[in-house]
């Protein structure tokens, strides 16, 4: 299909869709801009809509109020067999009475694009690593094999949009590492807007370009996958992306872009940029998220907090200790230097610090 | 004792059961074709030589082969219907299976009350005065279809509910995603995937129907018997065994030469789905 969009023109729009359930509110005003070649992840626990949302995209569901646009066209009530979205199912959903060749080739047919059928099922079965199994059966094939097979199935009609709903899930990890990498290969090699869903947040920081996190119906925050990691904007993100270390602090001064905080336990007031859509004024509390790799154990001269170590976990490259401290437990997660052992048993006191960069301000 | 051996002997029961019928049959088509103890076709060429019952072996397969379509025709959509709904699926089971709380006799005996000359609908179209004269909607070939399809119905639902039940929903999704219209897909992906419940469902009611009897005889014309009926009277009134053998024989070889290749095409077409491995 021609490019004649510029690069950043919104291939689909969600705007302020909303789908409920007999009364449940199921997707809660959701809006969302996705760009044409981009890998977005829809991220969140089982039950944050995030599936039905997917299925509105699809064409199973229709939403309750809310448009979803696709290069700048209402397809909201547009059945699923005249939209341009590709689908790979969780369960993958491959027909079971025709061979890989014919699974694959289903999409050609029923669209009648059958003009060089032949070889564009074989080039995307070339692309997702299946040369030669044409005339596999799909119960010969193995669990991997299956998802390349429901992969080139979606891509043979090079949609416009593909959609994935949670396709590694039932993989084992090692598998599900393996078809990572090349799900972005791929994505990349055909340059097709992938739209993935998963409750897995590692899964999500490592392949995506922006991920949309979810819960209980509505997008907590929309941003690139550096972004989500290192600012997130709502408790929940900070909880669910990555590990964090969240303390209790009380806005004392307000001034400009910036907010001075006190967290009990620590010895200094921080100040620190404040978020735009910061509401909390002086007296306040607000929430600080910390990474664990962030933390510093040892003496420093930024503001500190005195811990007790509970334990430590090796892991190769890094120690992580958990504490307890003033400000509730912490982790610590520290580069791990050669032949120097555990430097810090557990009941041992160690002061805990932070560059005032890596924190962020979350509303309480 | 041997594990095998044990197992088998759950099979007894049974096979002492087969080893009844299959000795009944044996004595059944044996006395058709056994005439004081020489082989004798006497009675296949005294029934192939009368027109009447030519006539009526073509009507009783016709009757049967419209039963089933018709069935098949209802049947499938229901059966779609129930398989798909999101509610108590076992309120419709239950309703589909409530016939059978009740006798074939009875049930036939309703369309009477329906369809009779002094019935339900012909009734209400002479008092609204739309026609003179009673419609004849009974004592023909339509009543006995009619009922036919009515009595035989629930097993043709059943037999294709149980394959559809099977076929999971995303199936249909995965079709619709790649750009098949419902028909398309419907030709494609589910009626493949249901055949074996088609052909099985074909199967009984097409059995069923040819063996008929009651609800012929009392929905069918007095000139224009079903088989089965005949089979019926021969053995009931006029005490003739060997003819009724003989008719009964006819009727098992007619029927078996349209079952016993649909049978064999659901055998190859379940090896070719499970084959396929999980759905």
């Amino acid at each position: 299909m021609p490019l004649t969009s510029s690069s950043d023109q919104p291939i689909l729009q969600i705007d302020s869709v909303t789908k409920s359930f007999d009364g449940t509110i199921a997707v809660n005003d959701v809006t969302l801009d996705v760009v044409e070649g981009e890998f977005v992840t829809l991220l969140g626990p089982s039950g944050c809509g995030k599936s039905t949302l997917l299925r509105m995209l699809a064409g199973f569901e229709t939403p309750t109020s809310g448009r979803i646009l696709m290069r700048g066209r209402d397809m909201s009530r547009l059945p699923a067999y005249d939209r341009d979205i590709g689908l790979v199912f969780q369960n993958l959903a491959l027909f079971p009475h025709l061979n890989v060749y014919d699974n694959v080739a289903f999409g050609l047919r029923a669209r009648k694009r059958t003009e060089g059928l032949d070889s564009k099922v074989r080039d995307v079965l070339s692309l997702v690593g299946l040369d030669g199994f044409e005339k596999r059966r799909t119960g010969q094939i193995s669990g991997g094999q299956r998802q390349r097979v429901a992969l080139a199935r979606s891509l043979v009609t090079s949609p416009d949009v593909l959609l994935l709903d949670e396709p590694l899930s039932a993989l084992d990890l090692k598998l599900r590492r393996q078809l990572q990498v090349e799900l972005k290969r791929i994505q990349r090699e055909t340059g097709i807007t992938f739209i993935f869903v998963t409750h897995d947040q590692e899964e999500a920081l490592s392949m995506s370009d922006r991920i949309a996190v979810m819960q209980a119906g509505q997008v907590e925050q929309f941003s690139t996958a550096v972004e989500t990691y290192h600012h997130p904007r709502t408790r929940f993100v900070a909880q669910f992306v990555g590990e964090t270390n969240l303390l209790e602090g009380q806005v004392t001064a307000k001034s400009g872009g910036d907010v001075t905080l006190r967290v009990v336990g620590v010895d200094q007031p921080m100040t620190l940029p404040a978020p735009a859509d910061l509401s909390a004024n002086t007296g306040d509390t607000v929430a600080i998220s910390i990474r664990p790799e962030h933390m510093r154990v040892g003496p420093s001269e930024c503001p500190a907090l005195t811990g007790t170590v509970v334990s430590h976990s090796f892991s190769g490259a890094t120690v992580t200790y958990a504490l307890d401290s003033a400000a509730g437990p912490m982790l610590a997660q520290t580069p791990f230097q050669t032949g120097q052992g555990h430097p810090f048993a557990p009941g041992h006191q160690v002061r805990l610090s932070w560059p005032i960069a890596n924190v962020t301000v979350i509303p309480a | 004792m041997p594990r095998s051996l044990r197992i088998s002997l759950l099979l007894l029961p049974s096979g002492l059961l087969m080893a009844v019928f299959v000795y009944g049959l044996i004595r059944l088509i044996g006395s058709s074709l056994i005439v004081d103890g020489t082989l004798d076709f006497t009675y296949y060429e005294a029934i192939f030589s009368r027109s009447d019952y030519v006539a009526m072996l073509g009507r009783t397969l016709r009757i049967a082969a419209m039963t089933t379509f018709f069935s098949l025709l209802l049947g499938f959509p229901t059966a779609y219907y129930v398989a798909r709904y999101r509610g108590n699926r076992n309120i419709l089971l239950l309703l589909i299976i409530f016939p059978w709380l009740v006798s074939i006799v009875v049930r036939s005996y309703g369309w009477v009350v329906i369809l009779g000359p002094r019935g339900l609908i012909n009734g209400v179209l002479t008092w609204t005065g739309v026609v003179e004269r009673p419609l004849k909607l009974m004592y023909n070939d339509f009543g006995v279809i009619l009922g036919l399809v009515h009595v035989l119905l629930p097993f043709m639902i059943i037999a294709i509910l149980s394959v559809l039940m099977q076929i999971p929903r995303t199936l249909e999704e995965a079709s619709m995603s790649l750009g098949g219209r419902p028909a398309h897909s419907f030709r494609t992906v589910l009626l493949p995937l249901a055949m074996p419940g088609v052909l099985t469902g074909i199967t009984l009611v097409y059995l069923m129907a040819t063996g008929a009897i009651v609800t012929p005889l009392l929905l069918g014309g007095l000139g224009d018997t079903m088989l089965g009926t005949e089979i019926f009277q021969e053995v009931m009134h006029f005490f003739d065994y060997p003819k009724a053998a003989a008719l009964a024989t006819v009727l098992l070889v007619t029927a078996l030469a349209v079952v016993l290749p649909i049978q064999l095409l659901e055998r190859w077409l379940s090896a070719r789905l499970s084959d396929g491995g999980a759905l």
